[in-house]
């Protein structure tokens, strides 16, 4: 039995921006040699205005309980893996984490993510388990992993005027908050088979490249804003992807590169009377590189292109160009951890500037003092959250 | 008789040269599977201590030793898997990945040159890698002479550029005659400074080879030490392929004993 947890307080201009508390008890078995069970529940409470995320995007099979206003029991996994000698199979609630890039998704879209407080947390991506099979191994040369969930959850965003409410009309279907009634409900497909999400990774490795191939079939985890005839609803239509990873050392680095399109990505239009969609392609490519320098200091940094490939008049812009640096330096006797980070939007100029410090207290307690700081315009992926920024102070613990 | 035997001994290696204990020192047997539990003891220049386990495995071929830490204690690291190919190729870099439960994925992560910081400790990657072997490339030896039955061994930098990819200018060590393993070792720094000191407290027979099972690691500047403790070390020949690769890291857990 093993049992982690975190306390944590944020403030803003407005004071006090989160009150949260988060235990997740877990339990592992080797049932026999070939053969190992782990469950594990997320229990969290939040009385604040960084609450816990709205409820509409979760498959009824895959939704937390709710208890009274303010918490939540979720199951959080729960899997049977059999080793089958070459290959293991993985049955039940699961994540699968592809990809090779930090913190950004590009073929990682298996899972739906929790984004109740954006891109500010830790670690990220905070991918939401949904039942699934997963069966992986090695033929020769070749790696496997095939994955497949029959519910449709898509991702969790924050709810209405909560702190990282998604305000920038990109995201709100071209509207601007309090045009319309913009806050509609999500169109899960979440029945059993509605709208299965199957993916495939196949691997290899060149001398000292690793190469993966990735294709993923399912509902949009975004979503685009729709008029179904009676009212606006969010819908997920399926969406089918190809993706590549590639991951090398050169020297003391690690090179890293990523893309993935997707054929069919629905999109809203510019908005007229009604919002309108359309489908296009989009070709999203990332690349970046790790490195240590000045003595232990780690160094990450990437650029990341999300273009449209069609010729639609969208809300969101045809191109996004995003860069990430991430710092990470031990102190002392790996007592001290101090975390620096930027993300940064071309062409708008948003961003957000991220800062923790973390202190290993005795025994199984941890102190992380934090920032957040939003910048830019509010159309964009990381302005509209300037209101947002904030202090932070943790209290982890892991038995 | 015994005391005769390693009067004699010593009289004979006294007369060795430097090269050549160096190279007796590199051509200890090493076994090529074992596994252990293995705990570091942090300590800051105020004396306060910070405790790691983690269990052990290793696999050395004649082209590469592969290293396994998978971390049990603290909590807020376990499970946390470290995977090192050391390549013995000097032209070949060697590869390292992690997992962290808590990203869900297998990583790749550069490796730092030798004079990085192994896992926090006062330990480098190159002392780690070098299992108590000096590399033949890298130092000029030269005999010391026996201080309390031991041969003293004292190496120098080939060059400046080698001082900092080891970190080392040089030693100077006290090797038992009869292991070959060096049971003191002063660092120097680039410059010639006292850097650190690696006193082995014991060490211990498994299978044909001698290993350190305690030791302790001070450094001069900072005052920090890192004291290092190998339990339960075995043969483990026979060991799952898939325990030392970098795909399966992640079940690190379930297969290693």
């Amino acid at each position: 039995m093993r049992l982690d947890g975190e306390l944590r307080m944020a403030a803003d201009g407005d004071g006090v921006a989160q009150t949260y508390a988060l235990l997740r008890p877990e339990l592992r078995e080797e049932l026999s040699a070939w053969l190992s069970f782990r469950a594990g529940v997320r229990i969290e409470a939040a009385g604040s205005r960084t609450g816990l995320g709205r409820l509409d995007g979760f498959a009824d099979a895959e939704q937390p309980l709710e208890i009274g206003d303010d918490a939540r029991l979720e199951l959080d996994h729960v899997t049977l893996e059999a080793d089958l000698g070459h290959s293991r199979l993985t049955l039940g609630k699961q994540t699968v984490a592809w990809g090779v890039l930090d913190g950004v998704r590009i073929t990682d879209g298996f899972n739906p993510q929790r984004l109740t407080e954006w891109v500010a947390r830790e670690p990220r991506p905070d991918r939401i388990p949904v039942w699934a099979a997963r069966l992986r191994g090695e033929v020769g040369r070749l790696s496997y992993d095939f994955a497949a969930a029959p519910f449709g959850s898509v991702t969790q965003v924050a709810a209405p005027g909560d702190a990282f409410e998604p305000v920038a009309p990109r995201f709100r279907g071209g509207y601007e908050v309090g045009v319309t009634a913009t806050n509609p409900e999500r169109d899960v497909p979440g029945g059993f088979g509605e709208s299965p999400r199957l993916g495939a990774r196949i691997g290899t490795s060149f001398g000292r490249t690793d190469a993966h191939l990735v294709a993923l079939s399912g509902p949009d985890l975004e979503g685009v804003v729709r008029f179904n005839g009676t009212g606006l609803e969010v819908a997920h239509d399926r969406t089918t992807m190809l993706g590549v990873d590639l991951v090398r050392p050169a020297g003391a680095a690690v090179l890293r590169f990523e893309a993935a399109y997707v054929f069919d990505q629905p999109v809203n239009l510019r908005p007229a009377s009604l919002p309108m969609d359309d489908e296009t392609g989009r070709l999203t490519v990332g690349a970046g590189a790790d490195w240590y320098a000045f003595g232990e200091t780690y160094f990450n940094a990437q650029v990341i292109i999300d273009q449209l490939t069609s010729d639609v008049d969208a809300v969101r812009p045809d191109r996004d160009v995003v860069t990430t640096l991430r710092v990470r330096r031990d102190l002392g006797t790996d007592r001290w951890t101090l975390m620096a980070e930027s993300l940064h939007t071309h062409g708008t100029g948003d961003g957000v500037l991220r800062t923790e410090l973390t202190r290993q207290l005795g025994g199984p307690w941890t102190a992380t003092l934090g920032g957040d700081l939003f910048y830019g315009p509010r159309q964009g992926l990381f302005g509209q959250f300037g209101d947002a920024s904030r202090v932070t102070l943790s209290i982890g613990f892991a038995l | 008789m015994l005391e005769l035997a390693a009067v004699c001994l010593l009289a004979v290696t006294q007369a060795m040269s430097g090269e050549a204990i160096a190279e007796k020192i590199a051509n200890r047997i090493a076994d090529d599977e074992r596994t252990g539990q293995i705990t570091f003891t942090l300590r800051d220049s105020k004396g306060r201590e910070r405790e790691r386990t983690a269990r052990l495995a290793v696999r050395e071929t004649d082209e590469v030793s592969r290293m396994l830490l998978l971390f049990d204690r603290p909590a807020n690291i376990r499970d946390t898997a470290f995977l090192s190919f050391d390549y013995v190729a000097p032209e070949a870099a060697d590869e390292t990945w992690l997992f962290l439960p808590s990203t869900e994925r297998v990583r790749r992560i550069p490796s730092t040159d030798r004079s990085g910081r192994f896992m926090a400790t006062e330990l480098t990657y190159g002392d780690v890698k070098d299992d108590f072997k000096f590399g033949l490339a890298d130092y000029d030896f030269e005999a010391g002479g026996e201080k309390n039955g031991r041969l003293v061994l004292i190496g120098t930098s080939k060059s400046p550029q080698v001082a900092r990819e080891t970190g080392y200018g040089g030693f100077r060590a006290e090797i038992d005659p009869e292991t070959w393993f060096p049971m003191l070792i002063d660092f120097a720094d680039p410059e010639g400074e006292p850097l650190k000191t690696i006193e082995v407290n014991e060490v211990q027979r498994v299978g044909d080879s001698w290993t350190a099972k305690s030791f302790e690691v001070v450094n001069h500047k900072t005052g920090r030490s890192t004291s290092v403790r190998v339990d339960d070390s075995r043969v483990a020949r026979g060991l799952s392929a898939t325990l030392f690769d970098a795909r399966d890291l992640d079940r690190a857990g379930s297969q290693l004993p």
